[in-house]
């Protein structure tokens, strides 16, 4: 579906078999028709801007694939982002037979876009301007609803889309965080997306052998039960929190140390303790939304991100204080990894005497939410820091003390005692990101050899990047107890009971073929070497640990990287890549 | 001076939070190094084994003063008294 929201234009679009055999569905149409249809050099926040709203070919009709990919150019970074939720959102738009929507020019007056078998419409919804996303979430409750909050309103640069959020959710609500992706629906005057589906299973998967479609059902779902659920924990991924305090890389006062003493505080065991329910997203039986309540405080999907970069990074050792924190910036609609970045950012420049005419200290909660309203409604300093980390920086000549790469501020693992996340942030293609390698997960064996980690940034990035073409959650191969190999041999026969041809190889290729064609956009705008790099403070040892990257390491496991991707050494995809990669003609 | 190891998370509760061993004055290789550790902590050997390949580890990090050991030549990296030697666990769950 094409909205254009200058004109109000409605229209559906056939996709070409031969685009959905070379790129599938979720991140890969989206990073294709953004390369196709995004002018370079174009202002993000203009009507030529485009958001990309994608579903996987596999979501309602296998278990598990209900994510949801928003992708356009960042206002963040000026470069290519997606960001996944959850939710139910997918599910619905495949019911509504469509694998994605384009979202395209501007409206003049604040609008939603509702889809049902009887009308798909663009109505105008002044009445909502200002609402919180559990506002939204409210008012369509008989709906799949896909919104932001006031921040998203207000061009927050790092304002998120957010799905299903309301009181007492009946299915887990989903959050594409980073990037700043809501800010494009805001710049657009589009308020929200309210979504019912009509069609059933049977009706989505003519021609498809029903025997066989039970037998990888029932296959999918073992291993899930037996491999996956066991290392879900309490929900989330709040179990990393231990892990990760342990190891010492929690980023604490702005990453300037790995630990802190009273970790146990905000660790799982802690959380399990309040813990109240917990919620899954249609069709999927891994129950991974937790509902927390302390006190008067109730809570819903606390994330290790969220704990870690606006816990012990500002100091705060409380779970009522991150509760509170949490509820804020999911209402208004902000992300958690950004705004633990920035506050912290502030924090330390007030610390070291560099900010004048503003006083904050670490740990001073009920300061910090102050700080996140000004921000999301550009009050004051908050004006400044909506603009994002480095933009801030920049303004507050303070480049020093950040934490990003390609202005995405870098999430929840500190790169100098887990070194093989340095390279998976630096090459990441929506910039500081841990999600395309997660580098430090068990899953798999490699050599001590420093083409090993290379190799291992390089799979996984191109694995994931296949994987979120169907779109597969991020909390089930990440968390299988065994290699997850059987489990995405399973993937490749689901895809294929569609018509698809693929086997191993083939999807790693298909990865390999978005991973380069993302870089392509990015090289369009301009990016190079020179981008590829580590915030400055990961070049300095920490003071707790001595902990370092020197930049000759790092620049040796770049210039490897850039020979297995069959990059110039400048970082740009060289022509026989494109041509082994079918790119060439793009 | 000995080598220090200090070990984090699920490895501390396998071996402790720390070993001191000396080695011969003119160092000893990791791969030679850490198969010591093996035989005296089977249980390490869930995350790091030494087979005909070599050094292999699943999701550990090894760093020898604060650098990471592939930039100090990996299992042939020389181990001297004096270095420590920091082995961080994989991340599970989330």
């Amino acid at each position: 579906m094409r909205v254009d929201l200058s004109s109000d234009k409605i229209e559906e679009e056939e996709l070409t078999d031969s685009i959905v055999e070379k790129f599938i569905g979720g991140k890969g149409l989206a990073a294709y028709l953004m390369y196709k249809e995004i002018k370079p050099g174009i202002d993000p926040f203009s009507p030529e801007n485009k958001l990309f709203i994608f579903a996987g070919p596999l979501a309602f009709i296998y278990p598990t694939f209900v994510r949801t990919v928003v992708a356009s150019k960042s206002p963040l970074t000026g470069l290519f982002c997606d960001s996944y939720a959850g939710g139910s959102f997918a599910v619905e738009l495949r019911r509504a037979g469509y694998i994605g929507i384009v979202i395209e020019g501007k409206s003049d007056k604040l609008k939603c876009l509702k889809i049902t078998r009887e009308e798909k419409r663009l109505f105008e919804c002044e009445q909502l301007r200002g609402k919180t996303t559990y506002e939204v979430g409210e008012l369509f409750r008989e709906y799949s609803v896909l919104t932001i909050g006031p921040a998203g309103e207000n061009r927050v640069r790092f304002a998120g889309v957010y799905i299903d959020w309301r009181r007492n959710p009946t299915t887990r609500p989903g959050v594409a965080g980073r990037g700043g992706l809501g800010a494009i629906l805001g710049s657009k005057n589009l308020k929200a997306i309210v979504l019912k589906g009509w069609f059933r299973v049977d009706e989505l998967t003519k021609g498809v052998d029903r025997s066989v479609q039970r037998d990888l059902i029932d296959r999918y779902l073992k291993i899930i039960e037996e491999d996956v659920m066991p290392g879900i924990g309490i929900g989330g991924n709040l179990p990393v929190f231990k892990v990760s305090a342990e190891a010492k890389i929690l980023p604490t006062k702005n990453f300037q140390l790995g630990t802190h003493e009273l970790w146990r505080e905000l660790a799982d065991e802690a959380w399990a303790k309040v813990l109240v329910n917990r919620i899954t997203c249609p069709t999927c039986p891994v129950k991974c939304g937790t509902t927390i309540r302390e006190g008067g405080f109730m809570t819903e999907r606390i994330e290790y991100e969220t704990v870690a970069m606006n816990g012990p990074n500002l100091l705060i050792l409380d779970r009522r204080a991150l509760m509170l924190i949490n509820n804020t910036l999911n209402a208004l609609g902000m992300d958690t990894i950004t705004t633990g970045s920035i506050l912290a950012f502030v924090t330390e420049l007030c610390e070291r005497g560099l900010l004048k005419d503003y006083e904050i200290s670490w740990g001073e909660v009920d300061s910090y939410v102050k700080l996140i309203y000004d921000t999301a409604y550009r009050r004051g300093l908050g004006d400044i820091l909506a603009e994002g980390l480095a933009r801030a920086a920049k303004i507050l000549n303070a480049e020093e003390y950040v934490l990003h790469i390609k202005g995405l501020e870098i999430p929840a693992y500190d790169p100098r005692g887990v070194v093989g996340m340095t390279l998976a942030y630096a090459t990441a293609d929506r910039g500081g990101d841990h999600l395309r390698a997660w580098t430090v997960g068990a899953e798999v064996t490699t050599k001590l050899t420093l083409e090993d980690l290379v190799n291992l940034t390089k799979y996984l990035q191109d694995r994931n990047a296949a994987l979120w073409t169907l779109i597969a959650c991020d909390n089930i191969p990440s968390n299988a107890i065994r290699p997850p190999d059987e489990m995405i041999r399973i993937y490749i026969k689901m895809l294929n009971t569609l018509g698809l041809n693929y086997d191993e190889e083939g999807f790693l290729k298909l990865g390999e073929r978005i991973y380069n064609l993302t870089r392509l956009f990015n090289v369009r705008e301009g990016v190079r070497r020179k981008d590829d790099d580590l915030p400055p403070r990961f070049y300095k040892p920490r003071e707790d640990t001595g902990w370092v990257i020197t930049r000759e390491d790092f620049e040796k496991m770049l210039n490897l990287y850039y020979t297995k991707r069959g990059w110039s050494s400048d970082g740009v995809p060289l022509k026989e890549t494109l041509e082994r990669l079918g790119l060439h003609d793009l | 001076m000995a080598v220090i190891v200090r070990f984090y998370g699920a490895l501390k509760e396998i071996i402790g939070e720390r070993l001191e061993l000396e080695v011969p004055s003119d160092g000893i290789l990791f791969v030679n190094f850490i198969s010591e550790i093996l035989q005296k902590h089977p249980l390490l050997s869930k995350y790091v084994v030494v087979t005909e390949k070599g050094v292999e580890v699943k999701g550990v990090t090894i760093l020898v003063n604060g650098r990471h050991i592939v930039f100090l030549g990996g299992e042939k990296a020389v181990i001297r008294n004096g270095d420590t030697i920091d082995i961080l666990p994989p991340l599970h769950g989330g």
